[in-house]
């Protein structure tokens, strides 16, 4: 490729992305006009913190959600076009010096191309593909060299900023940079909470499913019915009003245990020392004393007798055991008989 | 020397009822009337102790009279055996109907013993008279007699003299048994001991 060529490449590059910078400028100011509308229009009323309005619709969509797909697009494009002039680029700096004048593009390859970029545009191309070629993702536009600027103009509009100042965007997975192939890691709540703000209210489930909390009733009568400590405790978590006064905004990703915990800056459990240690032994038992001189032992050798008294009396009557021979006649019977008492 | 024949005992005609004449004949004794126990008993005590002694003496005077008739006269009861004796006396008692007699020896005391009486308890003290009327009667002897206890059908009589019935009649009310009565009688006579 000549020079000429290479600089109707950069040319028609430039054009293309001042186009893309000016549309995408102009659908910026279109969707942050359209968000302040959907602010100024009255929001949730004091008695029904969790109700969640719907933004104002756009073309049949949210305006947060055009603005989202207007941005990722236009990030696509800045991309492939970055990437396909580089390559277009990358063979000039290899090709030998023709007519004294060094090959290669007019600034050299490692130098920095001036582009005459839309403010908010990074021109360091070189940085761009060096980014994208070293993790294989897409990167976004930069804005200028001010990380915290541009942390927030990566932000969608109306998003609110990270809780992590020294985490965010750095540490984004993937998925909330346009990869769709890598899962975002269930453990990382910063991530999950960028995710879900880079999303805006795409997971915001529809109205009809959250119903205004009716301060009347004591209990959810869909829930089922269980022990009455654990329907406290799901009445008291269910008190907790939300902080933003979005649902979304309550949502905290779960850890299963499963993800990477590398890639979110979790580091993995140390693995536990464990030292088995023995019983101490049983105590020693005692020795059998000697065997020595034995005390004397005092013997009652008088034993406690209970003796019976001699009976003195008659235990019984006995008139006499002696047999006599019967009476010759009823007369002599009658002899003996009249002799008693006389 | 005691007689070795003896009448024998003939329960068979020992009463007759007269229907015709509306009688009952026993023999050897005036007529006799069917009365009922009961009735007799409460005669005897609304009569008194008396009244009842006089009863009962003449009721039992008629049995021994009968039983002497048999043997002839009263030496031949004197001289005949206890047995045969009682067995006589005995049959009388059961012909009018005041239960089965017995004689038991206790020392030199004579007991006789009614079971079965109509007449009961309350009837004992003209049974007593009954059995001494029939003894003196037969033998021509002047005894007496005394309820020494009486075991529900069963009621002793003591034969004897006046004094040892009365004797045994005060230490049985001073609680003394009947038994210790006839010892303490042998021993208030001096027999009691190596007398045979």
């Amino acid at each position: 490729m000549s020079t000429g060529d290479k600089s109707d490449a950069l040319e028609t590059l430039l054009a293309r992305i001042r186009k893309t910078a000016a549309a995408r400028a102009a659908k910026e100011a279109e969707a942050r006009a359209m968000s302040e509308r959907a602010d100024a229009a009255p929001g949730p009323s004091a008695e029904q913190p969790d109700a969640t309005v719907a933004p104002p619709n756009v073309d049949g969509r949210r305006a947060d959600e055009a603005f989202e797909e207007i941005r990722l697009d236009d990030r696509d494009v800045q991309f492939e076009e970055v990437r396909q002039a580089f390559e277009r680029a990358a063979p000039v700096a290899a090709t030998p010096v023709e007519n004294g004048a060094p090959a290669g593009p007019a600034h050299g390859a490692d130098e920095p191309i001036d582009l005459d970029l839309p403010p908010g545009m990074s021109p360091n191309v070189h940085e761009a593909h060096d980014v994208a070629s070293c993790d294989g993702r897409p990167e976004l536009p930069v804005a200028d060299s001010d990380p915290e600027q541009r942390r927030d103009e990566t932000r969608p509009v109306g998003a609110q900023p990270l809780s992590d100042p020294d985490g965010g965007f750095d540490q984004l997975p993937a998925s909330a940079l346009g990869g769709a192939e890598e899962a975002p890691s269930a453990t990382d709540f910063d991530a999950q909470a960028t995710t879900d703000v880079n999303a805006g209210v795409d997971d915001a489930p529809p109205a009809s499913t959250r119903q205004p909390r009716d301060e009347l009733r004591d209990r959810d009568e869909t829930e089922p019915l269980v022990d009455a400590d654990a329907f406290v405790e799901l009445v008291v978590d269910d008190e907790v009003p939300p902080a933003s006064g979005e649902v979304s905004s309550q949502r905290f990703s779960t850890s299963h245990g499963s993800g990477d915990d590398s890639a979110v800056g979790v580091e993995p459990p140390e693995p536990l020392n464990v030292r088995l240690l023995p019983d101490a032994p049983p105590r020693a038992a005692e020795r059998e004393r000697p065997l020595g001189p034995m005390p004397p032992v005092v013997v009652d050798v008088s034993a406690d007798v209970a003796a019976y008294r001699p009976m003195t009396h008659d235990p019984a009557i006995f008139l006499g055991a002696v047999r006599k021979p019967r009476p010759r006649s009823f007369g002599a019977l009658l002899d003996d008989a009249m002799t008693l008492g006389s | 020397m005691p007689t070795t024949s003896h009448p024998e005992l003939d329960p068979e005609s020992a009463i007759t009822f007269d229907l015709a004449h509306g009688l009952l004949h026993l023999p050897g004794a005036p007529e006799r009337v069917l009365v009922p126990a009961d009735a007799l008993v409460v005669l005897a005590a609304i009569a008194g102790p008396d009244a009842s002694e006089r009863f009962g003496r003449t009721w039992g005077e008629s049995m021994g009279r009968r039983v002497a008739f048999r043997f002839s006269s009263t030496e031949g009861v004197e001289r005949t055996d206890v047995v045969t004796v009682v067995e006589h006396f005995a049959a009388e008692i059961a012909l009018v109907g005041l239960g089965a007699l017995g004689l038991e020896r206790w020392g030199k005391a004579v007991v006789l013993v009614v079971d079965q009486s109509p007449l009961g308890a309350r009837g004992d003290t003209l049974l007593a008279e009954v059995l001494a009327g029939a003894v003196e009667a037969a033998t021509l002897r002047r005894v007496r007699t005394l309820l020494l206890a009486r075991d529900r059908v069963r009621a002793r009589f003591l034969v004897g003299s006046a004094a040892a019935i009365v004797k045994v009649d005060r230490w049985l009310n001073e609680g003394v048994t009947w038994g210790e009565a006839l010892v303490r009688l042998h021993e208030a006579t001096g027999v009691a001991e190596g007398t045979p």
